[in-house]
């Protein structure tokens, strides 16, 4: 498939700081991309280049295979972009802002478009209420909705749930996971991994400016750490069955739980589970429970950024 | 239409809207009305000589009342328009879509120049036909000067806007604004002072003076009112070359201006 994003050593430089180094990204069409990092790593500077609001330092931004610079206004009106805040005209009713934004998008039949937005983000009975006096949530709907207003092919979405309620979070996810089923382009940058997990089939972390993994969103959680993690709960826990499962070839890792009748051992997959029970009776040991915890974004991110996880 | 026309179009109409929507341009319409119409009522009642020509009063009222205070509501409004888009982020979301710096900057400048218009049919649609009804008659060279007054703004406009884009607070702007008039008006001040010292009687106050009358000389060129000065001399002596150059001054001070803020918003970024 065809990048409709494309960074070329994107970089960002304030004074001696470089907050984004030669960037390099591509996300291809229908792809829902979850660009991750901790705070400060250059996230909302990417993707501030990325919609052109802020200048590159050095390197381009190509969508849809054209320069961003070359082909302005005409790259513009095919991007939506939604902000962690909600920065609007509060004196606005919701109608007004989103038509004038329709009005900048050229939009047809704007009345029509704007009506079912409304209705989509389930703030249609609240529509000539001014913006002022909106809740973060319904702000947040509001944004999403002017992101929406001319039905782009690319949605930039930066930290869309941020200072959200779990209801908020889960009506934008809704929001989001609709999008995505109408093969829209989403790039989407948060600090709610378990939110990117859901929503998102490739991902980047970035770190220091610096894109250090990317890739599917499943190999990437492996990427880091194997596969899934085995809870075993014994009688009791001895030393030659610590070494025995050492000894097998597909295991990673063996580690005592901080309740000692508890073994956690580290496999590439779940399919190993007979050939471990195996060897724990085989040497005299009595399971009385397993679980089993795949390997989540979150270990992923940790383990690549050693940073901050919200 | 052009992409950036149309832009500069919608963000001028969405200003202009908001401002005509809000109380503070019809409390300034009432304040040039009803300071006008006091006027016109003491000088129609009192001035009832032949020999004077009593139409004069309109063109002192519209360059005295009218446009100065426009100058003031519009100098204002233009400081802080583009510093309450930064302070409140929402120029971020406008750049989000197909908008540009030149399509921005021209959008807030243009709609100023609506508002003026807007103040300038009002109050006349009033001042004229009620110094009509007083049998004061409008000056053969009123259309000439009201044709001034809004190269006169535009200038206020554009400098507004240029010094809107230096700083990203509101307060900061106005402090600015002010401080440009300041240092325009202390300049003028102290040439007058220095001005009466006599020639040679002191060096270090000629070394003073010289550089006074040097910066004095240097803010005719960035004083809005200087080159509305020089049109209004024009007008006085029917000089009608002088005249347009007025006005060319006037459009290359606005140009200078709206394209040096365009570049400034250009190197600082929308993103603060």
């Amino acid at each position: 498939m065809s990048a409709v994003i494309e960074t070329k050593n994107l970089t960002k430089i304030y004074g001696e700081f470089h907050a984004v180094k030669n960037l390099n990204l591509k996300v291809s069409e229908g792809e829902v991309f979850g660009f991750l990092g901790p705070n400060g790593a250059g996230k909302t500077t990417t993707i501030s280049m990325l919609t052109g609001i802020l200048h590159p330092t050095k390197g381009s931004v190509h969508l849809f295979g054209e320069n961003l610079s070359d082909d302005y206004f005409n790259l513009k009106r095919r991007i939506g972009v939604v902000s962690e805040q909600q920065y609007m005209y509060n004196k606005m009713t919701a109608c007004e802002y989103l038509s004038f934004f329709a009005d900048l998008y050229r939009v047809k039949n704007k009345k029509r478009k704007i009506n079912e937005l409304l209705k989509f983000v389930e703030l249609y009975k609240y529509k000539d209420k001014k913006l002022g006096e909106y809740s973060k949530g319904m702000r947040q709907k509001i944004s999403i909705s002017r992101s929406l207003v001319h039905d782009p092919d690319i949605l930039f979405l930066d930290e869309p749930a941020y200072g959200l309620d779990p209801a908020g979070v889960k009506e934008v996810r809704d929001i989001i996971f609709k999008e995505k089923d109408n093969g829209k382009t989403i790039f989407m940058s948060s600090h709610i991994l378990s939110e990117v997990e859901k929503i998102c089939n490739y991902a980047g972390i970035i770190d220091k400016g610096v894109l250090v993994k990317k890739g599917a969103m499943d190999r990437l959680k492996k990427a880091s750490s194997p596969g899934c993690e085995l809870e075993i709960e014994l009688v009791e826990v001895n030393k030659k069955i610590i070494e025995s499962l050492k000894k097998l070839p597909f295991v990673v890792d063996v580690e005592i739980g901080e309740n000692k009748n508890i073994l956690r051992i580290k496999a590439p997959d779940e399919k190993n589970r007979a050939e471990i029970s195996g060897c724990i009776f085989e040497n005299g040991g009595a399971i009385t429970g397993m679980s089993t915890k795949k390997a989540t974004l979150e270990d992923a991110f940790v383990e690549i950024t050693r940073g901050e996880v919200k | 239409m052009n992409d950036r026309i149309y832009a500069m179009y919608l963000i001028g109409r969405r200003d202009f809207a908001e401002t005509i929507r809000s109380i503070g341009i019809y409390l300034i319409i009432a304040l040039s009305l009803a300071i006008s119409l006091i006027i016109l009522y003491i000088f129609g009642n009192a001035v009832d000589d032949p020999s004077v020509d009593r139409s004069q009063i309109i063109n002192f009222i519209f360059m005295f009342v009218v446009v100065g205070i426009s100058i003031l509501y519009l100098a204002v409004n233009s400081v802080t328009s583009i510093a309450k888009e930064k302070s409140d982020k929402t120029i971020e979301v406008l750049f989000y879509g197909p908008v540009d710096e030149i399509s921005f900057i021209a959008g807030k400048y243009l709609s100023r120049i609506c508002l003026y218009l807007f103040i300038l049919v009002i109050t006349n649609l009033v001042i004229l036909p009620a110094g009509l009804l007083m049998g004061i008659e409008i000056p053969g060279d009123f259309i000439k000067i009201t044709i001034l007054s809004v190269f006169l703004i535009s200038c206020i406009i554009s400098i507004g806007i240029f010094l809107s884009t230096l700083t990203s607070s509101v307060s900061g702007s106005i402090v600015l604004l002010i401080g440009f008039f300041v240092i325009l008006f202390v300049i003028q001040l102290l040439a007058g002072i220095l001005g009466l010292i006599p020639i040679g009687m002191d060096s270090t106050l000629d070394i003073l003076r010289d550089i006074v009358v040097g910066l004095l000389n240097a803010t005719k060129y960035i004083s809005p009112l200087e080159y509305f000065g020089i049109g209004g001399e024009a007008i006085g002596s029917g000089d009608t070359g002088k005249y347009f150059l007025s006005i060319l001054y006037s459009t290359v001070y606005s140009l200078v201006f709206v394209l040096l803020s365009t570049g400034i918003l250009m190197r600082r970024g929308i993103k603060q």
